[in-house]
């Protein structure tokens, strides 16, 4: 899956979980300082993002994860590793 | 002018004499709700203490709860429900908007001749709200035994799309039977406290809510759904009630240290717990059932008690605190000197009230 896809697919798990405008959900973008979600909805995209890409993000991964391009990173990485 | 309540001088104490429960048979884990909302077990354990909650049955609602624990309350003093002269339901989640569902309460659990009308205090804060209304009847003499019985059905007022709300509440009923008792014993000092300025932090407002293709979503109210914002009702308990049950403590001329048993509002297992912590009493003096039955609304306060006699952590002469609080915001909080048959047996021989 491209960088360009899992952006994509996040831009549509933080719309369906708290309605976050696409243009808000930048690469540089901070889940709390920036798209201002709380830890429930935190919790909430990664089950979603556990769903929809398939794969397993332990809580110890998610937590470490707090912009969307970590995400972004990490899911390539994990995508890649599956290959 | 405030609206603190010193108790009122009477002949007779207004004693807590039996409490009633009733939660629902079906249990929903954590697990359960991974199924059906976006969010993990660990996460509520770890942030609200909620493990397990219950869930009413599709034809149970508010009344059918309540009338249990009703007949509970009744069962365990020995009485029959037909002997209750005065029934006060506290619930946000009335069966219908009217008549008060007092009124079937009083029908299901056969409380025949009673008289009944409901106290929507803002669901949380009813367990010492309504406990006051119907602790007033008995201490003015216009009724011998009043059924105040806490009741909800909070997961009917869900969105299962909204987490914060889903992850917290559960069903369940509580009646507090009273009764005249021994002057000096029984419910002490009551404090009531209401700022408005919270009114949107825990409500359960009215709004279209949609689904993404258009079609309406609704709660078992209909339009009506739980929402509330976590961060600020937390502040507001950790915040604000520690210094309000201090106030009630001057005010009754005791210090925390001489309280047996802290009966707090099950809001969240972190709050409770903070609460405690404010007021540096260890946690062995409280009883806390939220991470079996979620948030009980009014309920909770009776369920605490209700255990801690099962448990035999509350005896008669023992001094205890009841603390309720949210919606409104508002809080309420009384000491009461646990009574024993003793004390009831006392005014057993005296008139009786105005009917």
């Amino acid at each position: 899956m491209s960088r360009d896809a899992i952006l994509d697919t996040l831009r549509e798990i933080l719309d369906e979980v708290a309605e976050v405008p696409a243009d808000r959900v930048t690469l540089d973008a901070g889940f709390t300082d920036d798209l201002e979600l709380d830890s429930l909805a935190i919790v909430s995209v990664f089950v979603l993002v556990q769903r929809r890409f398939g794969v397993d993000v332990p809580n110890e991964d998610a937590d470490t994860l707090t912009t969307v391009r970590a995400a972004v990173d990490y899911l390539e990485q994990r995508d890649a590793a599956a290959v | 002018m405030r609206n603190d309540s010193e108790k009122p001088e009477t002949l007779h104490g207004v004693g807590i004499r039996t409490v009633g429960a009733y939660l629902p048979e079906r249990e929903v884990k954590n697990t359960d709700l991974e199924d059906v909302l976006l969010t993990r077990d660990d996460w509520i354990r770890e942030n609200i203490g909620v493990e397990v909650r219950r869930m009413a049955a599709e034809d149970e609602w508010t009344s059918d709860l309540g009338a249990h624990a009703l007949r509970d309350a009744c069962a365990r003093a020995g009485i029959d429900p037909a002997e209750v002269d005065l029934v006060v339901c506290g619930t946000y989640t009335p069966d219908n908007m009217a008549p008060p569902t007092a009124m079937l309460i009083i029908e299901k659990a056969g409380a025949t001749g009673a008289t009944g009308f409901d106290v929507n205090s803002g669901a949380c804060p009813g367990g010492v709200f309504a406990l006051d209304v119907g602790a007033r009847y008995i201490a003015s003499g216009a009724y011998r035994r009043v059924a105040v019985v806490m009741a909800d059905v909070s997961t009917r007022t869900l969105d299962w799309k909204d987490v914060g709300p889903a992850v917290i509440f559960g069903d369940g009923a509580a009646c507090y039977l009273l009764e005249r008792c021994a002057p000096g014993t029984g419910i002490g000092t009551t404090l009531l406290r209401s700022d408005p300025s919270g009114y949107r932090t825990v409500w359960v407002p009215r709004q279209k809510r949609k689904r993404r293709d258009g079609t309406p979503r609704t709660s078992g109210f209909g339009d009506n759904f739980a929402q509330l914002d976590g961060a600020a009702v937390r502040s507001f308990a950790v915040g604000r009630v520690p210094d309000f049950v201090r106030e009630l403590l001057a005010a009754a001329g005791h210090s925390t240290s001489d309280i047996d048993l802290f009966a707090l509002h099950q809001a969240n297992l972190h709050i409770v717990h903070g609460i405690l912590e404010e007021l540096g009493v260890p946690r062995d003096r409280t009883v806390t059932n939220v991470e079996r039955y979620g948030n009980t609304s009014g309920a909770s306060v009776p369920l605490v008690l209700r255990e801690a006699l099962d448990l035999g952590r509350l005896s008669p002469g023992d001094l205890v605190v009841l603390a309720a609080f949210g919606s409104g915001l508002s809080m309420g909080a009384t000491v009461v000197r646990w009574c024993g048959p003793e004390d009831f047996a006392a005014t057993a021989g005296t008139a009786g009230g105005v009917r």
